[in-house]
């Protein structure tokens, strides 16, 4: 071959090696083998430099080709002086030169000759060397084909850089892809992205079909498709929010959506509009969310505060929460009502609280909250004034607990109710003030027919006394003119009687003088306030009450602290006897009637062990008494206020059956006229 | 007073009632107590001449029930009521139930007893007037009506032609009449036919109507 038919030959090769494409390694595979069997060499050996190490990334070693075949520290091989020079080095006994360069001593290497390949900037990336175990020349010819294989080496470096950075690029990505896949389909939120009409869906991640119950399929199809599962009351309301979307503006919304087999779960949905390069909203991405068990969650916190309200309205309690620590208080509209404000008008602090309370229950009340606060106490229960708008104090029932304790146990919050007892209160002051009344009246009448009775029983020994000495007067009047000093002791005897009678009759006259004014009288009025007295005593002695008290009878004329008393008296009795253990069934029964048209029957029935035989004939009488502690004087004053009042008492029992006290009273005449 | 009057005392206090006895033995009285107001009633003596003192403050019945009762009995013994407080709404009670008399404890022996010999004295005339009205009622009892009718006339003083008139009689009829009624009233004058029939209607009849 002559010179120029070897040039044109080279030049074919060169062509043909520029027309190689695809992946730079197998480029540079290529590019060793055609340099080595060009130029007739036993090793070519492509390198390239990254820092200041040499990569042997293809090696063609007699008719082989390796890729990748290590690395070694630049500065120890021939290619060093190439890179410094940035041209071609040739070097004869190149191992003797560079005896550090092991890769030399294993291919045996004599000759060496290293051409550069040279990026845009000018650097050495790759130093290409060819070996040979002989003296080899390299022609200027040969020189001018190994510049270019160096700069197509070059161009191909750089691209496989390009190449590498996209491959890992692509790995990147698609790691990247991987993991939103996985985030996307594992998560239970639906990610989703349209285009701004919801004409086209980009995207829709799988746990759409878990969501809605619906293929992701149809979705792809029909974007709007997802409206066909919503609530129809909702869907309306949904479609509106498109135009929202088409505004560019980010939206979230609640809906029902139904599931085929008409389960109905709560969505919540929210878009935020994705801008392109030049500003113009392109797509929407968004969540959508299954909330059901949020929503029920709020429907029974929900349903629970209403039935709280409810609760506290039933009760018609105000109610009250205060943070402890700031002093901010919460109070509902019935707490604020109850004292005459509107909500408004009440300061939502401890102050405002604070400020109402009664200044004389303030000191109790911060006792009563302390000890709670402090722990001391499992309520808060306290009883005081508040303040109302129309500058009066009412009366309420304040019960609550602290639910809310640090860490150091300092109480946190606490909450509680305000419940209006004013009219309790009121009851309370009026009953305490009755029973006052009735204890005061209730002595002077003790008293009084105390005096009634003594007198009495001291009446009958002194009548006696003078029928006796009358008798003798009378029957030895011939003894006593006989014995005129036998008669000046009978007649001291008479004397003295009769003044006793007049100490007596002056006593009762004392007491009479004090009695109150005798008065009409209504018995089922008089009753009532008598067992307003004792109906706290029957209920905690079981006792059951039968009430057979006509409101028609006929006034009373009498003394009505009196016969509050007599009435008393029995019924205390009763209860009394009904205290027995072995009495199983406890009821006192209080019946009335017009008996002859003139006299009022009032019985006093008891289901207790009746009275005693023993006692029977004595019942009346003073100092006869079956109570521990009792002086007997009860059923005598009973009898005197029944005897005074014109009227008289008896009683009957049946043993263990228990006992009635009947006592009559006489209606004055003409009653009915006068009371009309 | 009669052999066979009696006071009758009903008081639960027996130191009280004895000494009553005692007092009215004394006086030469016939005296019969009792210690309660049914023990009485079972003596079965609310008819027995006499007078009752009762206790008005007893157990069981007690005096004013008894008082009471004794109003529904026709004839019975006026009532002293012996009393330890002699209360106005008690004591009117007691008038309005027919009580005869009232005594306050303690009263004298002389009280007592002038009271007493009231209520019997007053027992006796009324025993006396039923006596002559039961006689009375007696002979009336023997006319025929038509003779009744011809006596009312009479005792008003009707001239004979003018009852003969009346009644549609001849007055020889009348006279017929007349002649019958003295012979059945045991009467000899027109003149005292009068007297006993206005008498009888004045004081002994009992009244028509309260």
């Amino acid at each position: 071959m002559s010179p120029t038919e070897e040039v044109s030959r080279l030049k074919k090769l060169y062509e043909l090696s520029m027309t190689l494409s695809g992946d730079p390694m197998d480029i540079f595979v290529h590019v060793a083998r055609v340099i080595g069997e060009l130029l007739d060499v036993k090793v070519v050996c492509l390198s390239e430099i990254r820092g200041r190490e040499l990569y042997f990334l293809s090696v063609y070693v007699q008719g082989k080709t390796f890729l990748n075949a290590g690395n070694c520290p630049l500065e120890i091989t021939p290619c060093a002086t190439v890179e410094a020079s940035r041209d071609i080095q040739i070097y004869d006994r190149v191992t003797d030169r560079f005896p550090q360069a092991t890769f030399l001593k294993e291919h045996n290497a004599y000759s060496y000759c290293g051409f550069p390949s040279l990026d845009n900037n000018g650097k050495v990336v790759a130093v290409t060397c060819l070996l040979d175990d002989r003296p080899h020349e390299f022609t200027t010819d040969d020189q001018e084909i190994l510049r270019i294989f160096g700069q197509r080496i070059g161009l191909e470096i750089e691209r496989k850089h390009l190449y590498d950075e996209r491959q890992a690029a692509l790995i990147a990505l698609k790691e990247n892809e991987e993991r939103l896949r996985l985030i996307t389909e594992s998560i239970a939120e639906v990610f989703w992205m349209t285009d701004v009409l919801v004409e086209r869906m980009y995207y829709v991640s799988p746990s759409y079909e878990r969501v809605w119950k619906r293929p992701c399929k149809d979705l792809y199809e029909n974007p709007r498709s997802f409206l066909e599962a919503v609530h129809p009351d909702d869907r309306a309301r949904v479609v509106a929010d498109f135009a929202v979307q088409q505004r560019g503006q980010p939206f979230d919304y609640e809906y029902r959506i139904i599931w085929p087999d008409g389960t109905i779960r709560w969505i919540w949905d929210r878009g935020f509009p994705i801008h392109d390069a030049t500003g113009l909203v392109t797509r929407y991405a968004g969540v959508a969310q299954d909330i059901t068990k949020r929503k029920q969650a709020e429907k029974s916190l929900r349903d629970s505060e209403q039935r709280l309200e409810l609760a506290l309205m039933g009760a018609d309690l105000g109610l009250w929460d205060w943070n402890i620590e700031t002093g901010a208080a919460f109070f509902n509209d019935r707490w604020a009502n109850m004292l005459g404000y509107t909500l408004a008008e009440v300061e939502p602090h401890y102050d405002g609280w604070a400020r109402l309370v009664h200044p004389d229950d303030m000191p109790h009340v911060t006792d009563v909250l302390d000890a709670h606060l402090e722990g001391k106490t499992l309520f808060y229960e306290v009883e005081h004034r508040l303040l109302t708008k129309t500058g009066e104090w009412k009366w309420v029932l304040s019960r609550g607990k602290v639910f809310e304790r640090d860490s150091h146990g300092k109480a946190v919050r606490a909450a509680g109710t305000h419940m209006d007892i004013s009219e309790r209160k009121a009851l309370e002051e009026r009953l305490s003030q009755q029973q006052e009344q009735l204890c005061h009246a209730q002595r002077l009448t003790t008293a009084g027919e105390l005096a009634a009775t003594m007198a009495h029983e001291l009446n009958q020994p002194l009548a006696a006394i003078t029928n006796y000495v009358g008798a003798a007067t009378l029957g030895f009047s011939d003894l006593l003119a006989a014995q005129p000093a036998l008669q000046e002791m009978m007649d001291e005897v008479l004397r003295l009687s009769m003044r006793a009678a007049e100490v007596v009759q002056g006593i009762r006259n004392l007491v009479r003088k004090q009695e109150s004014k005798p008065q009409w009288v209504r018995l089922h009025i008089i009753l009532d306030e008598i067992l307003s007295l004792v109906r706290t005593e029957l209920t905690r002695k079981q006792i059951g009450l039968v009430l057979k008290i006509p409101t028609t009878l006929p006034q009373i004329w009498g003394h009505r602290v009196q016969l509050q008393q007599l009435l008393l008296n029995l019924i205390l009795n009763a209860m009394d006897a009904m205290d027995a253990p072995e009495v199983s069934r406890r009821t006192l029964t209080l019946r009335a009637k017009l008996k002859r048209e003139h006299e009022i029957a009032i019985s006093i029935s008891d289901t207790g062990p009746g009275i005693a035989p023993e006692i029977a004939t004595r019942l009346f009488k003073p100092f006869v008494t079956t109570k521990p502690g009792g002086i007997g004087l009860g059923l005598p004053i009973c009898r005197t206020i029944a005897e005074t009042h014109g009227g008289r008492i008896s009683a009957h029992s049946v043993a263990g059956r228990g006992a009635t006290f009947d006592v009559f009273l006489p209606v004055g005449e003409g009653v009915e006229r006068r009371d009309s | 007073v009669t052999a066979n009057s009696k006071v009758i005392v009903v008081d639960d206090d027996a130191d009280l009632r004895n000494s009553l006895r005692c007092l009215f033995q004394t006086v030469g009285l016939n005296v019969e107590v009792f210690g309660t107001a049914e023990a009485f009633l079972e003596s079965d003596q609310t008819k027995q001449p006499g007078c009752l003192l009762l206790d008005v403050r007893m157990p069981g019945m007690g005096g004013l029930q008894l008082l009471e009762y004794l109003q529904t009995v026709n004839g019975h013994l006026p009532v002293v009521v012996f009393t330890g407080h002699g209360d106005v709404p008690m004591v009117l009670q007691a008038m309005k139930s027919g009580a005869f008399a009232f005594l306050e404890k303690p009263a004298t022996h002389q009280e007592i007893l002038d009271c007493v010999q009231k209520a019997l004295a007053f027992d006796q005339d009324r025993r006396r007037r039923d006596l002559e009205r039961t006689n009375v009622e007696k002979l009336l009892a023997q006319l025929s009506p038509r003779e009744l009718e011809v006596m009312d006339r009479l005792v008003a003083g009707m001239p004979n032609k003018k009852i003969a008139m009346d009644l549609a009689i001849s007055e020889r009829t009348l006279e017929k009449h007349r002649k019958n009624i003295m012979l059945k009233m045991e009467l000899g004058s027109l003149a005292e036919l009068i007297k006993l029939i206005v008498l009888y209607k004045e004081h002994i009849a009992p009244p028509e109507s309260q």
